[in-house]
């Protein structure tokens, strides 16, 4: 069987070679080959390649929305501006707040809520549903029924806080609770998706090898530290990169549930640009703040790809 | 991979051509004029205009057809602005749309709206009343033609304040009293006292005295904050920018600027008679004994909550020897494409805009829709004698401030950010951290105007 594989494989590589080096594909193969990526290619020159190319030269200019035929060249003003800017300035340290928080956090409510359904007991597919369904909702509609809920006079929160005898909190509207409040909403509304990929994970591990470690004497902590988490390891890679990566651009929970208030204290790179953009027009110093953030994403991105890389390395 | 590129660049080029010539294309513009407005089609506003359109052209069958289109607005009118917006960039703008009142200057600067008055019948500006003229008004020239007015009084809980003492329940006015901001304090801090201590059913739900609607500031509607609290800086001799729409430093941090906010916030001094994060529809819902109400919640009080009997007052004076315009007014008004150079149609196009908000539309639109009229003769149809009592009175008063104290809001190119600026970083900063002192107050507008200062920079080269 194996052999049969591999036979097929060095058929398949001598055949793309051959092809490769002779450059013998028909003329009708490479217009279907054509044919088929045009449309990817014009959705992501659209949106992609298109939008970064303008927001670069956009950047460098004064371009006000209200009179997009009068911008002219700026040079290094709006970059100039930005290093001055401490609202800027807030919104960026509001993000990392929240990335450095959120990751972790929501991982590991995942991970855990992914333990639990993997047990088999009965109505786990109902705690599966259950877990799961914020990550289907709409995150303006959980932005929504979470500001209600946490409203200081007339919230459920409060009101279940005062049962057990814990004063009413003022939650999102005071700027030392808002970030983790939103933080905390985040994780909850995100582990959801992620537990289903932990889960997944976790079906993949063989249960031989919790019997040896058992045989061997390994207890409960032993076996989640020593096997578990092991075996994850490339799933938890993959959500760290993307978990990041999407924490990064927060902006619908603060832009819905505070306004990116009180005092500024949640509001993050993306409100930020949208609202520079957009509400106030500034398209010019919006693009110019899009430009440099895209580029620490970049980093940000290709930093914890090596990490994790050289990790696996090693 | 090279030809992937050569591909993409390709497309790249393609459609910036496509983008380029797209620009000024007038199509079949011709025979037809076209209305885009923020009013959702199912709305009672957007059916209004649907049927004077239809009246229009009915009575002009020989003129360009009017079309209609609803874009539906959300929260402060994203969605609705974005895609006017995207029109501007485009060069596709249609002949007529609909502003807010407030960013008609920022539309009027960069000149995508054009004048109206050179092509007005003789004496119709002069038929709407003077804080639409204000509100549509840039350098002299006239640019919106307010469909619309607006109003803000304050509305009492009966209910409430019948089980009050009979001292505290003297504080109240009446209908036709002035008032001052001090005494609207005063009283609601007497409310406060004796709800706190009182068993009486009316005070069942009772969370705070005032219900200030600032829940929209937090929520990212700041106008709401703006609009209803600016007022207390007129009443003050203040304001927010100076007449030439682009001057804050010495106008927005003035002292008597600071004197007014600092008795604004003692809606906050603990026990708050006020708060930032109110409950829904609070005074609706019996949960406040007073209320900074907007005009729509007239009809929402009759209309959804039969049992509320509310009493309305007119909106307090800051200073009781102030004797200018101090009510908020204001609302949508219609304005027209200023790249369109053809008189004719420009001609053509205001005829239109005429139709839509003359005296007769005023008064349709408010039996519509009960939007407070734009136009002097229109003002006698607000009917203050129904079965309604409540209704009544309501209406008795901001009919009196329609047509004797509203007061247009600033007329400024950068409004959206000095709006945004005043709602968030002063009035919501107040209530939040329950600011009272008068040094800290002065702290926020400096940093406030300073801001601002900077974002008006760009107005004024």
């Amino acid at each position: 069987m194996k052999k049969l594989k591999l036979s097929r494989f060095v058929q398949v590589r001598n055949t793309t070679e051959h092809y490769r080096q002779s450059n013998h594909y028909k003329k009708g193969e490479v217009a279907a080959a054509y044919g088929f990526l045009i449309p990817a290619l014009v959705l992501a020159t659209l949106f992609i390649v298109l939008p970064i190319i303008l927001a670069f030269t956009y950047g460098f200019t004064d371009y006000y929305l209200l009179k997009p035929d009068a911008k002219q060249f700026t040079g290094m003003e709006n970059f100039k501006r930005m290093l001055t800017d401490d609202v800027l300035r807030q919104s960026f340290l509001n993000t990392i707040k929240f990335v450095v928080l959120v990751v972790p956090l929501q991982l590991a409510m995942a991970l855990g809520l992914a333990l639990i359904v993997n047990k088999k007991f009965k109505g786990v597919g109902l705690f599966r549903t259950a877990y799961f369904s914020p990550a289907v909702l709409s995150l303006v509609v959980i932005s929504i029924l979470w500001t209600v809920m946490l409203n200081p006079t007339s919230g459920l929160i409060n009101e279940m806080l005062a049962n057990i005898g814990i004063s009413k909190q003022p939650f999102l509207t005071s700027s030392s609770q808002a970030m983790y409040t939103i933080v905390v909403i985040s994780a909850w509304s995100g582990c959801g998706y992620q537990m289903m990929i932990f889960l997944a994970g976790l079906k993949n591990i063989d249960n031989q090898i919790y019997e040896a470690a058992e045989i061997d004497g390994a207890n409960g902590l032993q076996k989640f530290l020593y096997i578990t988490i092991p075996s994850l390891k490339p799933i938890t890679m993959f959500l760290v990169i993307t978990t990041t990566i999407q924490a990064f651009k927060l902006i619908v929970q603060p832009m819905v549930m505070t306004g990116g208030g009180p005092d500024y204290s949640t509001m993050t790179i993306l409100q930020y640009i949208y609202e520079y953009g957009f509400r106030h027009r500034n398209v010019g110093y919006a693009s110019a703040i899009t430009l440099v953030f895209t580029v620490f994403l970049i980093i940000v991105s290709i930093g914890i790809k090596r990490l994790f890389g050289e990790e696996k390395a090693a | 991979m090279k030809k992937i590129f050569l591909l993409m660049a390709a497309l790249v080029l393609a459609l910036s051509l496509a983008a380029c010539s797209s620009k000024g294309g007038d199509g079949d513009k011709a025979g037809k004029l076209t209305i885009w407005t923020q009013a959702a089609a199912d709305h009672p506003e957007g059916k209004m205009f649907a049927d004077r359109v239809k009246e229009y052209n009915k009575e002009h069958p020989d003129g360009p057809k009017v079309e209609i289109q609803n874009i539906t607005r959300a929260g402060a009118g994203s969605g609705y602005i974005d895609k006017l917006n995207a029109a501007i960039t485009a060069n596709d703008m249609p002949d007529i749309f609909t502003l807010d009142g407030p960013d008609i200057a920022a539309y009027a600067d960069s000149g995508v709206i054009g004048g109206v008055d050179p092509y007005l019948s003789d004496g119709f500006e002069k038929g709407f009343t003077q804080a639409i003229i204000d509100q549509g008004t840039v350098d002299g020239k006239l640019y919106g033609m307010g469909y619309s007015d607006s109003g803000v009084a304050i509305m009492y809980n009966e209910d409430m304040i019948n089980a009050l003492p009979d001292d505290i329940k003297a504080l109240i006015p009446s209908k036709d009293q002035d008032w001052t901001w001090d005494q609207f304090v005063t009283l609601a801090r007497k409310i406060d006292e004796f709800a706190k201590k009182s068993n009486d059913p009316a005070f069942a739900k009772y969370e705070t005295a005032v219900s200030t609607l600032l829940t929209d500031v937090s929520n990212g509607v700041y106008e709401t904050g703006t609009y209803f609290y600016t007022p207390i800086l007129w009443g003050n001799g203040a304001n927010i920018v100076d007449e030439d729409g682009l001057t804050v430093d010495g106008v927005f941090n003035s002292s008597k600027s600071v004197e007014a906010l600092t008795k604004y916030a003692q809606l906050f001094k603990e026990p708050a008679l006020a708060t930032a994060s109110e409950s829904e529809k609070a005074f609706h819902s019996g949960k406040t004994a007073l209320s900074v109400s907007g005009f729509w919640y007239v009809n929402e009080l009759i209309n959804n909550y039969p049992d509320l009997k509310f009493r309305t007052v007119r909106y307090p004076k800051m200073s009781e020897n102030y004797d200018g315009l101090y009510t908020p007014s204001g609302s949508w008004a219609f304005v027209r494409n200023g790249q369109e150079k053809d008189e004719k149609r420009i001609k053509q196009v205001v005829e239109v805009m005429e139709w839509l908000t003359n005296d007769e539309a005023a008064k349709e639109y408010y039996h519509k829709n009960g939007s407070i009229p734009t136009r002097i003769n229109s003002i006698s149809e607000i009917d203050t004698n129904t079965d309604n009592l409540y209704h009544n009175e309501a209406w008795s008063v901001l009919k009196y401030q329609v047509e004797n104290t509203n007061k247009a809001r600033p007329v400024s190119p950068g409004y959206p950010y000095l709006s945004e600026t005043f709602a968030k970083d002063v009035l919501l900063k107040i209530a939040q951290n329950k600011t009272t002192d008068s040094a800290t107050i002065k702290k926020y507008v400096d940093d406030a105007a300073k801001k601002i200062d900077k974002e008006l920079e760009k107005y004024r080269k």
